[in-house]
């Protein structure tokens, strides 16, 4: 008996220096991580192709702990006033002590179809709401999650997009359209911007394409002028302004 | 009449003066751990004073533990002791399974919120808990099969 009360004292000693020395360790390991440098986010590629804006951010994680973190898992959402527009999560198994993980977001907004939403995205600079949550385990005994909401403000690429006139002129079957819209993006907008003009059967009767280079914070201002198959007009027409294949505005106009 | 209370009394009195020392030497005792405890609130009261519910789950277990010091030390020699001993591990599993709300414990803020999942170590905590109330009742066993002391 005395023999095992012993051994139990022992395992009992053993266990509560465990349970006490583990969370104090895996705080001082996770402490190394708030060091500078042990975190850092690379420089972000912002591109534009297939009616898709994507945005990449790449980031490392220097583990100088001296634990294994492991399910290290980032999710950021960003939502306007009418809710959710993307989710972006970047997942990594396992960083061994001493090791370095690289790892990126990448945040695909499709542009495809115009929405209002995305027309108001896109014309107006306004505050999005980013949802960020980081969940992680340490030393495979504890596991933290974080999750913060913070508003980012958001650059339209064409704010205050407005067609000033679309003039047509029957003589000459031709159709001028001016329209103006500022940068407000930090990145520039480089790319083909076309025209299509359709009847009321959705038949295109023109079409013009011109390449523009917008850089950041720097107006913008176009007339173009292309031909109409006057034979195919109808009582109500409707223009198309595209941006890389992105409708950006519809109109309608009447010969 | 007076001569048959005398003796009974003067048993009662030496039972009490055999207990003195006893009493003594375990308010020193939990004096020390009350003073060591006084530091660790001290030192936690700052943080814990934003989470209120916390503060007084801490103070409910430095009473708890105050108590029980007390309890195993003045009942040092009697079986009572070892009831105090397995009464602190069973204490113990259900005030950490209770105040860490089963090993996750969430802070939240206005616009932040911070969960912390530990059941493994909460797992370990009532392994060793149990383990001590294994070792209190082998300890009570061998405590009666030897035959009373007091």
């Amino acid at each position: 008996m005395q023999q095992t009360i012993k051994a139990l004292s022992w395992a009992i000693g053993i266990l509560w220096v465990f349970v006490l020395v583990l969370p104090i360790t895996i705080a001082v390991s996770l402490s190394k991580l708030a060091e500078p440098g042990t975190i850092g986010v690379k420089q972000s590629e912002v591109s534009y192709s297939n009616n898709i804006f994507s945005l990449s951010s790449p980031f490392y994680i220097n583990n100088t702990g001296f634990y294994d973190l492991t399910d290290i898992n980032f999710t950021i959402s960003i939502n306007d006033a009418f809710g959710k527009l993307s989710t972006t999560s970047a997942l990594i198994p396992t960083i061994r002590a001493g090791s370095i993980a690289n790892s990126s977001f990448i945040i695909n907004v499709s542009v495809a179809k115009l929405s209002p939403r995305i027309f108001a995205l896109l014309t107006n600079d306004t505050d999005l709401n980013l949802g960020v949550s980081a969940s992680f385990g340490a030393a495979h005994a504890m596991t933290f999650r974080v999750s913060t909401n913070f508003s980012q403000p958001w650059r339209a690429p064409f704010y205050n997009f407005t067609v000033l006139a679309i003039i047509y002129d029957s003589a000459s079957a031709q159709l001028s359209i001016s329209a103006s819209f500022e940068n407000h993006a930090n990145y520039p907008l480089n790319g083909s911007f076309t025209l299509q003009a359709y009847n009321n059967r959705s038949k295109r009767i023109g079409y013009f394409q011109d390449e523009v280079n917008v850089q950041p914070s720097s107006p913008f201002s176009g007339s173009y002028e292309f031909g109409i198959d006057a034979a195919e007009l109808t009582s109500n027409n409707y223009v198309g302004l595209y941006f890389e294949d992105t409708e950006i505005l519809e109109q309608e106009w009447q010969p | 009449m007076m001569s048959s209370i005398e003796p009974k009394q003067r048993s009662l009195r030496e039972r009490f003066m055999k207990f003195v020392p006893r009493i003594f030497k375990a308010t020193i005792i939990t004096a020390i751990v009350g003073i060591i405890l006084l530091v660790f609130w001290v030192l936690l009261s700052g943080f814990l004073s934003f989470y209120p519910k916390y503060l007084a789950l801490f103070a409910v277990l430095i009473w708890a533990i105050l108590f029980f010091t007390f309890g195993i030390r003045v009942s040092e020699g009697t079986i009572f002791k070892y009831g105090f001993i397995v009464g602190r591990a069973l204490f113990l599993i259900i005030f950490f399974t209770y105040a860490t709300n089963g090993g996750i414990l969430t802070l939240s803020t206005t616009g932040f919120e911070f969960t912390m999942e530990f059941i493994p170590i909460l797992g370990l905590l009532i392994v060793a808990s149990l383990l001590s109330m294994g070792q209190g009742i082998l300890e009570a066993i061998e405590f009666v099969s030897e035959g009373p002391k007091d």
